[in-house]
């Protein structure tokens, strides 16, 4: 079960509070991480009747900026031993999370939520949807008052 | 570290009469290249894998048609093992013997009390050791894993999640159960305080006897089994922190509240490490193919 995880980060500290745990948690494994970032569908830029850039032009534009961060985010786990892979998905979070999870097999989905109470976070948002919809374990942290990992 | 402490003591060996082509078998065997020739128990050479090659029949077929009966039939260890090879003592350092199996271009070095072999070091013991210590350097793994037991459809996933996590980490398992307060007014106008009390405590003899049986006597983990009354939250909350657990494993779906958040909701809101929510079914995979998202 511990074999194939699904981390899914924002590019904000509080949700690579996540990673310090799943260091910990796959110690012993040789677990394979998949690191995801979901960003909204990009949208062609116009003047007038002008494109000025094109939605796909946005979109690779947005993945590559995501996956050098998540180079740095995966040699941190690299470093523990774990096979880490990255991508980047656009969509709706938990649809893209979900898609995701079952592209890569994974069995479970992790996450760390800012905890500052009610939805009012996308990533609050996005653990209350997978604990609700995901068909696969759910790992929840809370970046705030919580013991560090 | 001495060579004692990491050599293996239990190895297959050949004498110098073993037919050559009999070896083959000792090499499978041990996985290794290098198999230690003795008389006895004295150490009186090394065979290696390339010098049986050497030996064998030409690589030309019409050559070999000739050579491998007589290959087969009459060499034997003592014609391609080698008496030129150097061994460590028991008390020789680690380093010792990283530098001679480097030197000689081996993976096995014999290891020697007066003539009497006593073990080998080989390059896997090595890398074991060096992976454990690699390992031993990095995060420490978790301690102590609190699993939430409600005895209900998910509490085999529930309780089989845990216990790996446990196995893995060899981490400490405490079960919890929590009973509902009871409600005394409601369910028992009239009867005696005593017998409600002696009923609870029935019943929570029964929960410590059916927690214990979740988990097999023979999977190595180390279990705790806990049964308290209250709010399944607070007390959830309340242990964890009191156990200063790792991780908290909770079933899907937990029961919901009437007009309030689920369990699930406020335990991830409150506790104070993180929690992992496992299906009923956790073996399964995700088949229905959500639309909305593209990579």
């Amino acid at each position: 079960m511990f074999e194939d995880l699904l981390v899914v980060l924002d590019g904000r500290a509080t949700s690579e509070r996540i990673v310090e745990w799943i260091r910990r948690l796959c110690r012993t494994s040789g677990s394979r991480v998949r690191l995801l970032v979901v960003r909204d569908v990009e949208g062609t830029v116009w003047s007038g009747a002008h494109p000025v850039a094109y939605a796909s032009q946005l979109e690779d534009a947005t993945r590559l900026e995501c996956l050098a961060y998540l180079e740095g985010v995966a040699a941190r786990l690299e470093n523990a031993g774990i096979r880490v892979s990255a991508e980047v998905r656009f969509g709706r979070p938990v649809d893209a999370v979900l898609e995701a999870a079952r592209d890569s097999e994974a069995r479970i989905v992790a996450l760390a939520e800012p905890g500052r109470g009610g939805l009012r976070d996308a990533m609050d948002r996005l653990a209350h949807e997978l604990l609700h919809r995901a068909p696969i374990a759910v790992l929840v942290a809370r970046a705030r008052d919580q013991r560090a990992a | 570290m001495r060579v004692k402490t990491l050599m293996r003591t239990r190895f297959a060996t050949v004498t110098e009469e073993t037919p050559l082509a009999e070896t083959g078998v000792a090499f499978a065997r041990e996985q290794l290249e290098t198999i230690a020739v003795v008389r006895e128990s004295t150490l009186v050479g090394l065979l290696r894998a390339r010098d049986v090659e050497t030996m064998g029949p030409s690589t030309v077929p019409s050559l070999a048609a000739h050579d491998w009966a007589w290959s087969q039939s009459s060499l034997t260890v003592g014609d391609a093992a080698t008496a030129d090879f150097a061994a460590l003592d028991p008390e020789a350092s680690v380093h010792d013997a990283i530098r001679l199996l480097v030197r000689q271009d081996v993976d096995a070095v014999p290891v020697v009390e007066g003539a009497a072999l006593v073990g080998l070091v080989t390059t896997r013991d090595l890398l074991s050791m060096l992976l454990e210590l690699l390992e031993s350097d990095g995060p420490s793994g978790l301690d102590h894993v609190l699993v939430m037991v409600d005895f209900d459809e998910s509490t085999a996933a529930t309780v089989a999640a845990g216990a790996a996590l446990a196995r893995r980490h060899r981490a400490r398992l405490t079960l919890l159960h929590v009973l509902p307060p009871p409600l005394r007014s409601l369910l028992a106008p009239g009867v005696p305080r005593g017998m409600l009390d002696w009923a609870r405590r029935q019943q929570r003899e029964r929960c410590l006897v059916d927690l214990g049986a979740l988990v097999p006597s023979e999977s190595a983990v180390e279990v705790g089994r806990l049964v308290v009354t209250g709010d399944a939250a607070t007390a959830i909350i309340g242990t964890a922190a009191r156990l200063e657990v790792d991780l908290i494993v909770v079933g899907s779906p937990m029961r919901r509240r009437f007009l309030g958040p689920s369990l699930t909701d406020e335990l991830i809101e409150s506790a104070p490490c993180p929690v992992l929510v496992v299906r009923p079914d956790a073996k399964a995979g995700i088949s229905s193919r959500s639309a909305h998202a593209r990579r």
